[in-house]
């Protein structure tokens, strides 16, 4: 296979021409917000509880109300609310990339000013500058270093006999991941709906969201899982027995945007925590839970390399189109209802 | 004016007042926490697009999921119930009539499991009898076959409800044989009755009443638990009532999501009212024994020979019930990360030393805090004007609050939780507002809840005095208010305070109705520590599990010290 070139080259070359031509904008000094924000988001607890820790240490005026769960659930209460026409959410992270066009869309999102803007990769600026990545979210092997001496290699590797009922995978109906994951694989001829029906022939179990799957991994219930990196490299650094490794045979990325909602009660606070979500010490605390991010910089201990690994690509017009049909398709392969 | 002329016009002042009273003071707090919510629940289940149909549940009793459920919750709570009867009754008769040397210490030793949270305990099991618990791995580096017993599924739950239920029938069935006279047993082994022929017809017989209350608050309390299902329940697709409303309302891409959710509580509230009617008509059946007047110390039966393998058995048994999901907890709060083998170097206090400091910890703290306070103050407030209306006027609107009040008690918190939502959704008529999503639904709900408790516990308080205090006071000149401050609050001051606990400490680990009811920046205790275990942050999760179970026990210890015994969490 022909190595592609370096991503990292690539961004870093991208952001210096970007840094080049930034221009100033105003940002909300730290003495003048205030208040209350609430932030829905998918990013596993520890790192949210990082970053809006060290958010408020700058901005000690304001104070920021997390609820965390996987995308399934923040969607129905952000939906109830929207329907109720009272939306709490001021900023919102979803690994759900359609839904959070959609709200561009529907003009819901407030273009993003952040003087950081111009040190990420553009790339990860989406939706005409109304929402934005922060990490580089992607789907890895991860496993249990006491049980699995050689782990596999490649995601096909999962359907061998040995590894039956050692798997575990994310529920897509819960965690936006393990949804892209299956939008991507689906749409993928080398893998489709049959990678999932072996899956479930080895007996693989499907858990609720990636932090609990990384659990089970580290404790050996289940050694095995198709997961977001970040959640295993932050068990590894704390000593659990888990690492990862990145598939040779596709690399699944998930979109996971942050956005500013426009309806926001306290849209300067709203706009400073996006902005600091995106400085180089907000992606640090991604960095330091083990994600890469999107500014090229700022870049996590012992990340196996990922260049080379062909990336796979979901067709999300159709995924989002028919959200409930593969959901449904899904839970009859696995016998769940 | 003559003496008899003075008290009657003291009585009339004070009926008018009393009228007054409870129209003003008691109709508006329960037609919010009560009648209103509750009323908005069939509404919501019977309303299609403004007018009345049974389509909602025609469409919910034609889904076999939904049946399927329901089937696991009643033979889930029943088997729990049953398991729960056996053990707990068994050893309430060791303690209570045998000479099993320390019975004292056995019996406080036993009930413990009662105070773990029963969420708490399942996730505590978990970590013994999982796929990957303690003991498992313990005997997968003994022989290299799979896992000795998965704790997912119906069978997990049974465990978890009857390790946690047992002592209910432990303490009333115990409490009954304390009471009995056994000049009863004594008279029948005399005339010649064996032992298990006692057993039978005497033993047996006045302790049933006893027994059948333990097994119905504890087949309710199976019937509306959340928190075990969903823990063990969910994760093998294995539903429960409870939780599947909990997925429905979760759930927006079902139509009408919340009249689906309604449709399901109302039809797991029958199911509980039943229950409590069953109850209410085996009383009236007059199975209740009066069994009072104890002759004396009761003759314990002597153990001989069986002596040491009972006292061993239930030595063991309350190490295993107690001391295995306590030390389950301790090992995986104490150990470094999740995953590591139980030695030495791995153990650190980290965990506990971090709590402080989590933002989940520190807000939900706060909240429960907060709405414990709250709660318990409202409930013993309202409870105690209800309960003094109904002790002194009997007047019949008294007795109807009373009943009203009465109602959240027996039906599950899932369901009062929906009926809050379907309720206070929209925003206030004036202030255009809506306590959705705030402390305030969540306090609405606490009060429904507990409302009963505090009535319970004083109508029996009150009507352990008569009148005649208040009426020589109200004679003597005093207002109403100064007699209710001076005489009849202080002579109810002891009751007034326990059904403040007994309020309190369940309502600090509530999970059952926060668990729908909670919004961003307004988890509870409860709520943070199923947010953390769902999360798999294991560590945290248990030390945090550790520190709920010491803040009951001493709740508990606290109750029994005010109360001078008399209230107890049990």
């Amino acid at each position: 296979m022909r190595r592609k070139p370096d991503r990292y080259a690539l961004i870093a070359l991208t952001c210096l021409i970007a840094v080049a031509a930034t221009s100033d904008i105003p940002v909300s000094q730290a003495d003048t917000v205030s208040g209350t924000i609430t932030y829905y988001t998918v990013k596993p607890t520890e790192l949210v509880n990082k970053v809006v820790t060290d958010f408020q240490a700058k901005y000690p005026g304001v104070r920021v109300e997390v609820y965390r769960a996987g995308s399934g659930d923040v969607i129905a209460r952000f939906s109830a609310e929207q329907q109720a026409g009272a939306i709490k959410a001021d900023v919102i992270t979803l690994a759900d990339r359609p839904f959070v066009q959609t709200l561009a869309r529907q003009s819901l999102l407030e273009p993003v000013r952040s003087r950081w803007l111009s040190s990420i990769d553009p790339r990860y600026v989406y939706d005409g500058g109304r929402d934005f990545e922060t990490e580089l979210v992607a789907i890895a092997i991860g496993y249990n270093t006491r049980l699995i001496q050689k782990p596999p290699t490649r995601l096909k590797d999962l359907l061998d006999p040995a590894y039956r009922n050692k798997i575990i995978i994310p529920d897509p109906g819960y965690s936006g991941a393990a949804f892209a994951m299956l939008a991507t694989l689906v749409n993928t001829r080398a893998f489709g709906w049959d990678f999932y029906r072996g899956l479930k022939q080895v007996g693989t179990l499907v858990g609720q969201g990636n932090p609990a799957a990384a659990q089970a991994i580290a404790s050996g219930e289940r050694p095995l899982a198709a997961i977001t990196y970040g959640d295993v490299l932050s068990l590894k650094q704390r000593g659990s027995p888990v690492d990862i490794v990145f598939p040779k045979d596709g690399l699944v990325v998930v979109p996971q945007p942050t956005g500013v909602l426009r309806t926001s009660h306290n849209l300067a606070a709203a706009e400073a925590f996006a902005d600091f979500c995106l400085s180089p010490e907000g992606l640090a605390d991604s960095a330091a839970f083990g994600y890469a991010t999107v500014n090229p910089q700022i870049r996590p201990q012992g990340l196996p390399s990922f260049a080379g690994i062909p990336v796979l690509s979901a067709d999300w017009k159709t995924a989002s189109a028919q959200h409930a049909k593969f959901l449904s398709q899904f839970r009859a392969i696995f016998g769940l209802h | 004016m003559t003496a008899g002329g003075r008290a009657a016009q003291a009585t009339n002042a004070r009926a008018r007042l009393l009228r007054a009273a409870s129209w003003g003071l008691l109709a508006g707090p329960l037609v919010v926490v009560v009648a209103y919510p509750l009323g908005q629940l069939l509404v919501a289940s019977a309303l299609v697009d403004r007018r009345i149909s049974g389509t909602v549940y025609t469409r919910v009793l034609a889904e076999p999921d939904y049946w399927r459920a329901f089937g696991h919750s009643l033979a889930v709570s029943t088997a729990a119930t049953v398991v729960a009867g056996l053990i707990g009754g068994a050893l309430a008769w060791v303690v209570a009539r045998t000479d099993i040397p320390g019975w004292v210490a056995l019996r406080r030793w036993l009930v413990i499991p009662y105070m773990i949270p029963p969420f708490v305990a399942a996730f505590a099991w978990h970590g013994l009898l999982g796929p990957a618990g303690y003991l498992n791995q313990a005997y997968l580096t003994l022989s290299h076959a799979g896992p000795v017993f998965t704790i997912y599924g119906a069978a997990g739950i049974v465990f978890v409800l009857a390790m946690t239920t047992y002592p209910l029938f432990l303490i009333l069935v115990a409490r009954a044989l304390d009471q009995m006279n056994a000049e009863l047993e004594e008279a029948a082994e005399i005339s010649g009755a064996s032992p298990g022929r006692v057993m039978r017809d005497i033993t047996l017989r006045l302790v049933a009443p006893a027994f059948a209350s333990a097994a119905m608050l504890a087949f309710s309390g199976d019937l509306s638990n959340f928190g075990v299902p969903a823990l063990l329940g969910d994760p093998v697709g294995f539903r429960v009532m409870t939780t599947a409303i909990y997925a429905t309302v979760q759930d927006v891409t079902v139509p009408n999501h919340l009249s689906v959710a309604a449709a399901l509580s109302v039809w797991l509230a029958l199911a509980a009212l039943a229950v409590a009617l069953f109850q209410l008509w085996t009383h009236a059946q007059g199975r209740h024994v009066i069994i009072g007047g104890r002759g004396g110390r009761t003759r314990p039966v002597r153990l001989g020979r069986w002596s040491a393998p009972v006292t061993a058995g239930a030595w063991m048994l309350g190490l295993v019930t107690t001391g295995g999901p306590l030390a389950s907890l301790a090992m995986l709060a104490l150990t470094r990360a999740y995953g590591l083998p139980p030695a030495w170097g791995n153990l650190t206090w980290q965990h506990f030393l971090e709590l402080p400091s989590d933002p989940l910890v520190r807000t939900a703290v706060t909240n429960s805090a907060i709405l414990t306070v709250a709660a318990a103050t409202t409930t013993a407030a309202i409870g105690f004007v209800i309960s003094y209306l109904r002790v002194r006027s009997h007047s019949r609107f008294a007795a109807v609050l009373d009943y009203v009040s009465g109602i959240p008690y027996v039906i599950p918190g899932t369901v009062i939780a929906i009926a809050m939502i379907l309720a206070w959704i929209q925003p206030l008529p004036v202030l255009r507002v809506s306590i959705y999503n705030t402390l305030w639904i969540l306090w609405l709900a606490y009060c429904a809840r507990y409302l009963a408790v505090p009535i319970r516990g004083l109508n029996s308080a009150l009507r352990q005095y008569d009148g005649a205090l208040e009426e020589a006071a109200a004679g003597a000149g005093a207002t109403p208010l100064r007699i209710v401050r001076d005489v009849a609050a202080p002579l109810v001051w002891g009751s007034l305070l326990s059904s403040w606990l007994l309020v309190a400490v369940p309502a600090l680990n509530e999970l059952t109705v926060s668990i729908l009811l909670y919004g961003p920046g307004h988890e509870t205790v409860g709520v943070a520590a199923f947010l953390m275990i769902r999360d798999g942050r294991i560590a945290t999760a248990a030390a945090f599990g550790l520190l709920m179970i010491l803040v009951v026990v001493l709740g508990d210890a606290v109750a029994r010290r005010v109360s001078r015994g008399r209230a107890a969490l049990w």
